[in-house]
């Protein structure tokens, strides 16, 4: 009994591994986290009177870069996957992909509150995106293989050993280099069809 | 007769076949799939696939529709809420015979 109805209940949660099946929730994240890095970077070095410290400048940027990266995930989903291995539409999707995004604002919030009890509130803004960046992969980053337990250590040990200034950057290139990956086999073991 | 022995006859055939069963299972997850998706997950042939979904359509359980994307043909699959039903029916009765 118990065999049949778990047979029943792997197909139907098979929809659900199937969502980040070509890495595009990593690959989302990586680029989202290296193009803030680029923005801060180009803040940093160009001249304090050129117009991209006009505000609405880089709000521009800002709406730009999210626009690009949700389009280009919307291609990826379009040309790839959906050719070789179909197409599915999910009931609710606000609902779905608002997961990882409370599941890491949870992590942030417990972070601060743990470095309030042990530390007295004094706290490295990159433990934060650490801790962020941690359970927003291993919820985001699904279905989980072990080769994935790696980046998750990686991304582990970036929140204590990255230097302030490059930790957007570090966890941006970790989720990219994880859904390249994930990509990367997923093209491997599938094939387009006829 | 026992009453476990009785309610078999209470199932459903047209879900306990085991490649429809895997159909609607599938379908139950999500709002719509295509025949692409069902038959990479299924690994069932083209023309068994076809043939299943023909019954479960002409059963009221599957709703099809065939349309374009581009000059690509797509067969768009829902579970209707006859189907909906149906399942869950299903997986009771199956608990309850076995």
């Amino acid at each position: 009994m118990k065999e049949e109805e778990l047979e029943i209940q792997d197909y139907v949660s098979r929809p659900c591994r199937y969502v980040n099946i070509d890495g595009s929730n990593e690959l989302t994240w990586g680029a989202m986290c290296c193009g803030f890095y680029f923005v801060d970077w180009l803040h940093a070095i160009v001249s304090p009177d050129s117009l991209w410290h006009r505000p609405w400048a880089q709000a521009v940027c800002m709406v730009a870069m999210v626009g690009l990266i949700y389009l280009a995930g919307k291609a990826l989903k379009r040309y790839v996957t959906y050719p070789r291995t179909g197409f599915v539409a999910y009931p609710d999707t606000v609902k779905r992909r608002m997961v990882p995004v409370v599941a890491a604002a949870v992590a942030a919030a417990a972070t601060f509150v743990i470095a309030l009890v042990l530390r007295g509130g004094h706290l490295r803004m990159e433990t934060i995106l650490g801790a962020v960046n941690f359970v927003f992969y291993a919820v985001a980053a699904q279905p989980f293989r072990p080769w994935k337990y790696g980046f998750l250590l990686l991304i582990a040990a970036g929140t204590f050993c990255v230097a302030d200034a490059y930790a957007l950057l570090f966890f941006g290139l970790v989720f990219l280099a994880s859904g390249m990956t994930t990509l990367t086999l997923y093209l491997r073991q599938t094939r387009a069809a006829q | 007769m026992n009453a476990g022995v009785r309610n078999i006859g209470e199932i459903d055939r047209v879900v306990h076949e085991p490649g429809r069963l895997m159909i609607v299972a599938l379908l139950s997850a999500v709002k719509q799939a295509d025949f692409l998706y069902l038959q990479h997950e299924t690994g069932l042939n083209k023309g068994t696939l076809s043939s299943h979904l023909a019954r479960l359509e002409e059963a009221g359980y599957v709703a099809i529709e065939k349309t374009f994307q581009g000059k690509i043909p797509r067969t768009l699959l829902q579970l209707t809420a006859a189907g909906r039903a149906a399942f869950e029916k299903y997986r009771r009765d199956l608990k309850r015979v076995l």
